[in-house]
Protein backbone atom coordinates (compact mmCIF):
# COMPACT_ATOMS: atom_id res chain seq x y z
CA UNK A 1 0.00 0.00 0.00
CA UNK A 2 2.65 2.70 1.15
CA UNK A 3 4.67 1.58 -2.04
CA UNK A 4 1.39 2.39 -4.49
CA UNK A 5 1.55 5.21 -2.39
CA UNK A 6 4.60 6.52 -3.20
CA UNK A 7 4.82 5.84 -6.70
CA UNK A 8 1.91 7.55 -7.31
CA UNK A 9 3.29 10.66 -5.38
CA UNK A 10 6.31 10.28 -7.65
CA UNK A 11 4.11 10.21 -10.79
CA UNK A 12 1.97 13.23 -9.58
CA UNK A 13 5.52 14.95 -9.23
CA UNK A 14 7.12 13.97 -12.50
CA UNK A 15 3.70 15.24 -14.39
CA UNK A 16 3.77 18.49 -12.04
CA UNK A 17 7.35 19.09 -13.22
CA UNK A 18 6.69 18.05 -16.88
CA UNK A 19 3.61 20.49 -17.07
CA UNK A 20 5.66 23.31 -15.33
CA UNK A 21 8.30 22.84 -17.75
CA UNK A 22 6.22 22.35 -20.96
CA UNK A 23 3.50 24.96 -20.28
CA UNK A 24 3.38 28.31 -22.34
CA UNK A 25 1.24 30.92 -20.16
CA UNK A 26 -0.20 33.53 -22.30
CA UNK A 27 -0.37 37.00 -20.94
CA UNK A 28 -3.43 38.85 -21.41
CA UNK A 29 -3.51 41.06 -24.31
CA UNK A 30 -0.89 38.91 -25.86
CA UNK A 31 -1.02 36.77 -28.77
CA UNK A 32 0.97 33.74 -28.83
CA UNK A 33 2.45 32.33 -32.37
CA UNK A 34 3.55 28.85 -32.38
CA UNK A 35 5.69 27.89 -35.44
CA UNK A 36 5.15 23.86 -35.86
CA UNK A 37 7.71 21.70 -36.94
CA UNK A 38 6.78 20.41 -41.14
CA UNK A 39 8.67 17.76 -41.12
CA UNK A 40 8.09 15.80 -44.84
CA UNK A 41 5.85 18.56 -45.99
CA UNK A 42 7.19 21.13 -49.06
CA UNK A 43 9.50 23.24 -48.45
CA UNK A 44 8.48 26.48 -50.84
CA UNK A 45 4.59 25.47 -50.90
CA UNK A 46 1.86 25.43 -49.08
CA UNK A 47 0.18 27.21 -46.26
CA UNK A 48 2.43 28.35 -43.23
CA UNK A 49 2.32 25.72 -40.35
CA UNK A 50 2.08 28.10 -37.31
CA UNK A 51 -1.00 28.06 -33.92
CA UNK A 52 -1.92 30.30 -32.37
CA UNK A 53 -2.93 30.91 -28.94
CA UNK A 54 -5.07 34.24 -27.97
CA UNK A 55 -5.64 34.68 -23.81
CA UNK A 56 -5.23 31.34 -22.90
CA UNK A 57 -2.09 28.91 -21.79
CA UNK A 58 -1.19 26.50 -24.02
CA UNK A 59 1.75 23.84 -24.02
CA UNK A 60 4.85 23.33 -25.58
CA UNK A 61 4.79 20.05 -27.62
CA UNK A 62 7.73 18.35 -29.32
CA UNK A 63 6.07 19.90 -32.27
CA UNK A 64 6.45 23.39 -31.45
CA UNK A 65 9.18 24.90 -33.20
CA UNK A 66 9.65 28.20 -31.90
CA UNK A 67 7.28 30.58 -29.80
CA UNK A 68 6.93 34.62 -30.34
CA UNK A 69 4.63 36.55 -28.95
CA UNK A 70 1.87 39.58 -30.47
CA UNK A 71 1.35 42.36 -28.98
CA UNK A 72 -2.78 42.81 -28.99
CA UNK A 73 -2.57 46.08 -26.90
CA UNK A 74 -4.62 49.21 -28.27
CA UNK A 75 -2.80 51.85 -29.93
CA UNK A 76 -3.48 55.69 -30.14
CA UNK A 77 -3.08 57.16 -33.69
CA UNK A 78 -3.74 60.95 -34.71
CA UNK A 79 -2.99 62.60 -37.79
CA UNK A 80 -3.30 66.63 -38.34
CA UNK A 81 -4.07 67.52 -41.71
CA UNK A 82 -4.07 70.97 -43.54
CA UNK A 83 -6.58 70.65 -46.64
CA UNK A 84 -7.64 74.04 -48.10
CA UNK A 85 -9.49 76.44 -45.61
CA UNK A 86 -10.06 73.57 -42.74
CA UNK A 87 -7.55 71.62 -40.53
CA UNK A 88 -8.31 67.86 -39.93
CA UNK A 89 -7.63 66.00 -36.85
CA UNK A 90 -8.57 62.54 -37.12
CA UNK A 91 -7.84 60.32 -33.88
CA UNK A 92 -8.01 56.59 -33.95
CA UNK A 93 -7.66 53.60 -31.97
CA UNK A 94 -7.12 50.39 -33.48
CA UNK A 95 -5.85 47.14 -32.56
CA UNK A 96 -4.85 43.46 -33.47
CA UNK A 97 -8.23 41.82 -33.57
CA UNK A 98 -9.16 39.37 -31.33
CA UNK A 99 -10.33 36.82 -33.94
CA UNK A 100 -8.23 33.74 -35.04
CA UNK A 101 -8.25 34.79 -38.32
CA UNK A 102 -6.97 38.50 -37.79
CA UNK A 103 -4.31 37.11 -35.46
CA UNK A 104 -3.06 35.04 -38.25
CA UNK A 105 -2.90 37.60 -41.15
CA UNK A 106 -0.87 39.93 -37.86
CA UNK A 107 1.66 37.52 -38.10
CA UNK A 108 2.64 37.55 -41.10
CA UNK A 109 2.51 41.31 -41.87
CA UNK A 110 2.91 42.51 -38.32
CA UNK A 111 5.32 40.26 -36.25
CA UNK A 112 8.12 41.70 -34.62
CA UNK A 113 7.41 44.78 -35.55
CA UNK A 114 7.61 48.27 -33.61
CA UNK A 115 4.93 50.33 -31.75
CA UNK A 116 6.48 53.51 -33.70
CA UNK A 117 5.82 51.07 -36.96
CA UNK A 118 2.51 50.45 -36.23
CA UNK A 119 1.77 54.01 -35.53
CA UNK A 120 3.29 55.25 -38.78
CA UNK A 121 1.38 53.20 -41.04
CA UNK A 122 -1.62 54.26 -38.92
CA UNK A 123 -1.04 58.21 -39.03
CA UNK A 124 -0.45 57.11 -43.22
CA UNK A 125 -3.37 55.51 -43.82
CA UNK A 126 -6.03 57.85 -41.46
CA UNK A 127 -4.08 60.61 -44.13
CA UNK A 128 -4.40 58.75 -47.13
CA UNK A 129 -8.29 57.64 -46.54
CA UNK A 130 -9.03 61.70 -45.52
CA UNK A 131 -7.90 62.96 -49.03
CA UNK A 132 -9.44 59.76 -50.44
CA UNK A 133 -12.80 60.40 -48.86
CA UNK A 134 -12.97 63.88 -50.20
CA UNK A 135 -12.98 62.74 -53.57
CA UNK A 136 -16.11 64.24 -55.39
CA UNK A 137 -17.16 66.03 -52.62
CA UNK A 138 -17.49 69.78 -53.06
CA UNK A 139 -15.42 72.45 -50.73
CA UNK A 140 -15.97 74.97 -48.05
CA UNK A 141 -19.42 74.70 -45.49
CA UNK A 142 -20.66 71.19 -48.12
CA UNK A 143 -17.42 69.55 -46.24
CA UNK A 144 -18.78 70.95 -42.81
CA UNK A 145 -22.08 69.35 -43.25
CA UNK A 146 -21.00 66.49 -44.68
CA UNK A 147 -19.03 65.36 -41.65
CA UNK A 148 -20.47 62.09 -40.32
CA UNK A 149 -20.45 60.99 -43.63
CA UNK A 150 -16.96 61.76 -44.33
CA UNK A 151 -16.26 60.42 -41.36
CA UNK A 152 -17.96 56.88 -42.03
CA UNK A 153 -16.35 57.04 -45.56
CA UNK A 154 -12.39 57.72 -43.75
CA UNK A 155 -13.67 54.67 -41.29
CA UNK A 156 -14.40 52.46 -43.63
CA UNK A 157 -11.79 52.96 -45.75
CA UNK A 158 -9.22 52.78 -42.91
CA UNK A 159 -10.83 49.50 -41.71
CA UNK A 160 -10.34 47.91 -45.67
CA UNK A 161 -6.60 48.86 -45.48
CA UNK A 162 -5.47 47.51 -41.81
CA UNK A 163 -8.12 44.55 -42.14
CA UNK A 164 -5.40 42.64 -44.24
CA UNK A 165 -2.69 43.16 -41.97
CA UNK A 166 -5.03 42.23 -39.18
CA UNK A 167 -5.88 45.18 -37.39
CA UNK A 168 -9.19 46.25 -36.64
CA UNK A 169 -10.47 49.70 -35.84
CA UNK A 170 -12.40 50.23 -32.31
CA UNK A 171 -12.78 53.89 -32.28
CA UNK A 172 -12.23 56.60 -35.01
CA UNK A 173 -13.21 60.38 -34.87
CA UNK A 174 -12.98 63.10 -37.18
CA UNK A 175 -12.79 67.52 -36.08
CA UNK A 176 -12.85 69.47 -38.95
CA UNK A 177 -11.73 72.68 -37.91
CA UNK A 178 -12.24 76.07 -40.15
CA UNK A 179 -8.30 78.04 -40.61
CA UNK A 180 -8.28 81.51 -40.38
CA UNK A 181 -7.76 83.66 -43.47
CA UNK A 182 -3.64 84.06 -42.88
CA UNK A 183 -3.44 80.28 -41.88
CA UNK A 184 -4.83 79.14 -45.33
CA UNK A 185 -1.42 78.05 -47.24
CA UNK A 186 -1.25 76.42 -50.46
CA UNK A 187 -1.63 73.12 -49.49
CA UNK B 1 -1.59 92.64 -36.27
CA UNK B 2 -0.89 91.80 -39.83
CA UNK B 3 2.41 91.51 -39.53
CA UNK B 4 2.31 89.35 -36.59
CA UNK B 5 -0.27 87.29 -38.51
CA UNK B 6 2.51 86.74 -41.77
CA UNK B 7 5.04 85.82 -39.22
CA UNK B 8 2.61 83.26 -37.81
CA UNK B 9 1.97 81.95 -41.26
CA UNK B 10 5.68 81.93 -41.76
CA UNK B 11 6.59 80.04 -38.89
CA UNK B 12 4.13 77.31 -39.36
CA UNK B 13 5.54 76.41 -42.88
CA UNK B 14 8.82 76.78 -40.92
CA UNK B 15 7.37 73.71 -38.48
CA UNK B 16 5.66 71.99 -41.15
CA UNK B 17 8.90 71.84 -43.35
CA UNK B 18 11.09 70.52 -40.52
CA UNK B 19 8.41 67.98 -39.58
CA UNK B 20 8.68 66.44 -43.10
CA UNK B 21 12.07 66.99 -42.85
CA UNK B 22 12.20 64.65 -39.69
CA UNK B 23 9.61 62.19 -40.90
CA UNK B 24 12.17 61.51 -44.08
CA UNK B 25 15.20 61.31 -41.55
CA UNK B 26 12.91 59.06 -39.21
CA UNK B 27 11.66 56.76 -42.62
CA UNK B 28 15.74 56.18 -43.45
CA UNK B 29 16.05 53.76 -40.47
CA UNK B 30 13.06 51.81 -41.33
CA UNK B 31 12.61 47.73 -41.27
CA UNK B 32 15.09 46.15 -43.08
CA UNK B 33 13.87 43.56 -46.13
CA UNK B 34 16.80 41.49 -45.36
CA UNK B 35 18.48 40.88 -42.23
CA UNK B 36 21.59 38.74 -40.96
CA UNK B 37 19.88 38.91 -37.28
CA UNK B 38 18.03 35.74 -35.28
CA UNK B 39 14.56 35.72 -37.12
CA UNK B 40 15.51 33.17 -39.05
CA UNK B 41 16.85 31.02 -35.50
CA UNK B 42 18.90 27.94 -36.60
CA UNK B 43 17.34 25.72 -33.86
CA UNK B 44 20.52 24.70 -31.40
CA UNK B 45 20.98 21.65 -30.61
CA UNK B 46 21.47 22.21 -26.91
CA UNK B 47 18.36 20.54 -25.81
CA UNK B 48 19.03 17.81 -28.19
CA UNK B 49 22.78 17.31 -26.59
CA UNK B 50 21.39 17.80 -22.94
CA UNK B 51 18.89 14.84 -23.94
CA UNK B 52 21.53 12.43 -24.69
CA UNK B 53 23.73 13.28 -21.85
CA UNK B 54 21.24 12.41 -19.85
CA UNK B 55 20.74 9.45 -21.41
CA UNK B 56 24.26 8.42 -20.71
CA UNK B 57 24.68 9.12 -17.41
CA UNK B 58 21.51 7.19 -16.45
CA UNK B 59 22.38 4.29 -18.62
CA UNK B 60 26.07 4.78 -16.57
CA UNK B 61 24.07 4.44 -13.41
CA UNK B 62 22.36 1.29 -14.31
CA UNK B 63 25.67 -0.15 -15.81
CA UNK B 64 26.51 -0.16 -12.28
CA UNK B 65 24.10 -2.50 -11.51
CA UNK B 66 23.65 -4.42 -14.79
CA UNK B 67 26.90 -4.72 -16.00
CA UNK B 68 26.56 -6.40 -19.43
CA UNK B 69 23.66 -3.91 -20.77
CA UNK B 70 25.73 -0.65 -19.63
CA UNK B 71 28.60 -0.21 -22.00
CA UNK B 72 26.54 -1.13 -24.93
CA UNK B 73 23.86 1.52 -24.54
CA UNK B 74 25.97 3.92 -23.11
CA UNK B 75 28.18 3.45 -26.43
CA UNK B 76 24.71 3.38 -29.02
CA UNK B 77 23.93 6.56 -27.18
CA UNK B 78 27.14 8.52 -28.05
CA UNK B 79 26.75 7.29 -31.51
CA UNK B 80 23.15 8.77 -32.03
CA UNK B 81 24.37 12.17 -30.74
CA UNK B 82 27.51 11.98 -32.87
CA UNK B 83 25.03 11.76 -36.03
CA UNK B 84 22.64 14.13 -34.39
CA UNK B 85 25.21 16.55 -34.86
CA UNK B 86 26.36 15.93 -37.90
CA UNK B 87 23.18 15.98 -39.19
CA UNK B 88 23.45 20.25 -38.64
CA UNK B 89 20.78 22.61 -37.25
CA UNK B 90 17.28 23.06 -37.54
CA UNK B 91 16.04 26.30 -39.58
CA UNK B 92 12.97 27.85 -38.14
CA UNK B 93 10.98 29.89 -40.62
CA UNK B 94 8.44 31.97 -38.99
CA UNK B 95 4.88 33.34 -40.47
CA UNK B 96 6.43 36.74 -41.21
CA UNK B 97 9.54 35.72 -43.06
CA UNK B 98 11.51 33.65 -46.13
CA UNK B 99 14.50 31.91 -45.13
CA UNK B 100 17.27 32.70 -47.93
CA UNK B 101 19.71 29.92 -47.70
CA UNK B 102 22.92 30.19 -49.21
CA UNK B 103 25.19 27.35 -50.54
CA UNK B 104 28.29 26.82 -51.70
CA UNK B 105 29.83 30.32 -50.80
CA UNK B 106 27.36 32.30 -52.00
CA UNK B 107 27.27 30.46 -55.65
CA UNK B 108 23.97 28.79 -55.16
CA UNK B 109 20.92 29.82 -53.70
CA UNK B 110 17.29 28.24 -52.16
CA UNK B 111 14.59 29.62 -50.11
CA UNK B 112 12.07 28.52 -47.40
CA UNK B 113 8.30 29.49 -46.98
CA UNK B 114 7.17 31.30 -44.26
CA UNK B 115 6.14 28.57 -41.19
CA UNK B 116 8.31 25.76 -42.31
CA UNK B 117 11.41 24.17 -40.56
CA UNK B 118 14.22 22.62 -42.61
CA UNK B 119 17.56 21.04 -42.06
CA UNK B 120 20.70 23.73 -42.35
CA UNK B 121 23.61 21.95 -44.17
CA UNK B 122 27.19 22.84 -42.39
CA UNK B 123 29.13 25.30 -45.07
CA UNK B 124 25.19 26.99 -45.56
CA UNK B 125 24.29 30.55 -44.74
CA UNK B 126 20.73 31.94 -43.81
CA UNK B 127 18.88 35.17 -44.20
CA UNK B 128 15.71 36.44 -43.26
CA UNK B 129 13.87 38.16 -45.97
CA UNK B 130 11.22 39.85 -44.08
CA UNK B 131 7.50 39.64 -45.53
CA UNK B 132 5.99 42.42 -42.78
CA UNK B 133 4.22 45.41 -43.94
CA UNK B 134 6.74 48.24 -44.34
CA UNK B 135 5.71 52.26 -44.22
CA UNK B 136 7.34 53.72 -46.57
CA UNK B 137 7.22 57.53 -47.23
CA UNK B 138 9.33 60.11 -49.50
CA UNK B 139 9.04 63.49 -51.29
CA UNK B 140 9.57 64.18 -54.39
CA UNK B 141 10.81 67.91 -55.46
CA UNK B 142 10.92 69.64 -58.82
CA UNK B 143 8.63 67.19 -60.61
CA UNK B 144 7.77 68.30 -64.05
CA UNK B 145 4.04 68.28 -64.01
CA UNK B 146 2.11 69.45 -67.61
CA UNK B 147 2.24 73.15 -66.43
CA UNK B 148 4.57 73.49 -63.30
CA UNK B 149 7.10 71.93 -61.39
CA UNK B 150 5.82 70.45 -58.23
CA UNK B 151 6.78 68.94 -54.80
CA UNK B 152 4.87 65.62 -54.32
CA UNK B 153 4.67 63.74 -50.68
CA UNK B 154 3.96 59.96 -51.11
CA UNK B 155 2.84 57.32 -48.43
CA UNK B 156 2.88 53.83 -49.04
CA UNK B 157 2.42 50.58 -47.26
CA UNK B 158 4.21 47.10 -48.88
CA UNK B 159 4.58 44.00 -47.91
CA UNK B 160 5.67 40.96 -49.89
CA UNK B 161 3.88 38.57 -51.79
CA UNK B 162 2.79 35.75 -50.06
CA UNK B 163 2.40 33.71 -52.84
CA UNK B 164 5.39 30.96 -54.21
CA UNK B 165 5.86 33.12 -57.44
CA UNK B 166 6.05 36.72 -55.73
CA UNK B 167 8.64 34.86 -52.70
CA UNK B 168 10.82 33.30 -55.51
CA UNK B 169 10.96 37.18 -57.57
CA UNK B 170 11.38 38.81 -54.35
CA UNK B 171 13.85 36.74 -53.76
CA UNK B 172 15.85 36.67 -56.69
CA UNK B 173 16.09 40.36 -56.19
CA UNK B 174 17.02 40.33 -52.42
CA UNK B 175 19.86 37.73 -53.10
CA UNK B 176 21.97 40.28 -55.43
CA UNK B 177 20.97 43.81 -54.18
CA UNK B 178 19.03 45.39 -51.37
CA UNK B 179 15.30 45.66 -51.95
CA UNK B 180 14.44 48.97 -50.10
CA UNK B 181 16.02 51.37 -53.05
CA UNK B 182 14.41 49.02 -55.69
CA UNK B 183 11.07 49.43 -54.45
CA UNK B 184 11.14 53.53 -53.28
CA UNK B 185 12.86 53.32 -57.43
CA UNK B 186 10.09 51.69 -58.80
CA UNK B 187 7.38 53.93 -56.77
CA UNK B 188 9.02 57.37 -57.43
CA UNK B 189 9.13 55.99 -61.71
CA UNK B 190 5.09 55.37 -61.20
CA UNK B 191 5.02 59.07 -59.57
CA UNK B 192 7.22 60.20 -61.79
CA UNK B 193 4.98 59.01 -64.80
CA UNK B 194 1.44 60.14 -63.04
CA UNK B 195 2.41 63.38 -62.49
CA UNK B 196 4.36 64.30 -65.82
CA UNK B 197 0.70 63.51 -67.75
CA UNK B 198 -1.21 65.40 -65.36
CA UNK B 199 -1.09 69.35 -63.99
CA UNK B 200 -1.42 70.71 -61.06
CA UNK B 201 -4.98 71.26 -60.80
CA UNK B 202 -5.60 68.32 -61.60
CA UNK B 203 -3.49 66.69 -58.97
CA UNK B 204 -5.03 69.51 -56.44
CA UNK B 205 -8.72 68.36 -57.56
CA UNK B 206 -10.45 66.08 -55.74
CA UNK B 207 -11.15 63.77 -58.61
CA UNK B 208 -10.24 59.96 -58.12
CA UNK B 209 -9.21 58.80 -61.28
CA UNK B 210 -5.46 60.08 -60.95
CA UNK B 211 -5.21 58.47 -57.17
CA UNK B 212 -7.26 55.20 -58.90
CA UNK B 213 -4.19 55.23 -61.58
CA UNK B 214 -1.43 55.77 -59.20
CA UNK B 215 -2.83 53.16 -57.35
CA UNK B 216 -2.70 50.54 -60.66
CA UNK B 217 0.28 51.12 -62.05
CA UNK B 218 2.05 51.04 -58.61
CA UNK B 219 0.67 47.56 -58.25
CA UNK B 220 1.75 46.14 -61.00
CA UNK B 221 5.00 47.84 -60.79
CA UNK B 222 5.88 46.37 -57.59
CA UNK B 223 4.15 42.83 -58.30
CA UNK B 224 7.16 42.29 -60.29
CA UNK B 225 9.82 42.80 -57.67
CA UNK B 226 7.73 40.04 -55.80
CA UNK B 227 5.89 43.41 -53.38
CA UNK B 228 2.39 43.85 -52.75
CA UNK B 229 1.42 47.10 -52.55
CA UNK B 230 -1.29 47.47 -49.35
CA UNK B 231 -1.85 51.03 -49.97
CA UNK B 232 -0.64 53.83 -51.56
CA UNK B 233 -1.57 57.72 -52.36
CA UNK B 234 0.12 61.21 -51.89
CA UNK B 235 -0.52 62.82 -49.02
CA UNK B 236 0.46 66.39 -50.33
CA UNK B 237 0.99 68.46 -53.77
CA UNK B 238 2.61 71.44 -54.07
CA UNK B 239 3.58 74.02 -56.65
CA UNK B 240 7.12 74.94 -56.26
CA UNK B 241 9.22 77.60 -58.53
CA UNK B 242 12.06 75.87 -60.79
Amino acid sequence: MILVLEGALFLAIVVAMVAMLFRLPCPKDTALILTLRSNGLPLRSGEPMFRVLVGKAGFRSPAVAAVDSLDLRAFPVEALLMIDEHEWLVTMRAHVGGQESMVRRAAVRLLGMSQRDREAIGEGVLALAVRDALVGRGGGEVVEEQREAIEKDVRSRVAAVLEPMGLEVLELSLTIRRREKSDTGPR
Amino acid sequence: MSIYRDDLAAARERIEALETELRHLQRKNEVPWRSDDSLVQPRSSFGRTALALGGVLLLGLLALRITAIGPLAAGSLLLLLLILSLRGRTLVVRPHEVAMVTVKQGQRYSWVAPGRTAQLRSGSVAESFSLRAIPIFFEMRHLPAVDTALRVEVFAVVGGRLDEEGIERAVQIAATTPMEPVVRAALQEVVREVVKDASYSDLAARTGSLRERLRRECRESLHRFGVEVLVVGWLDVREEST
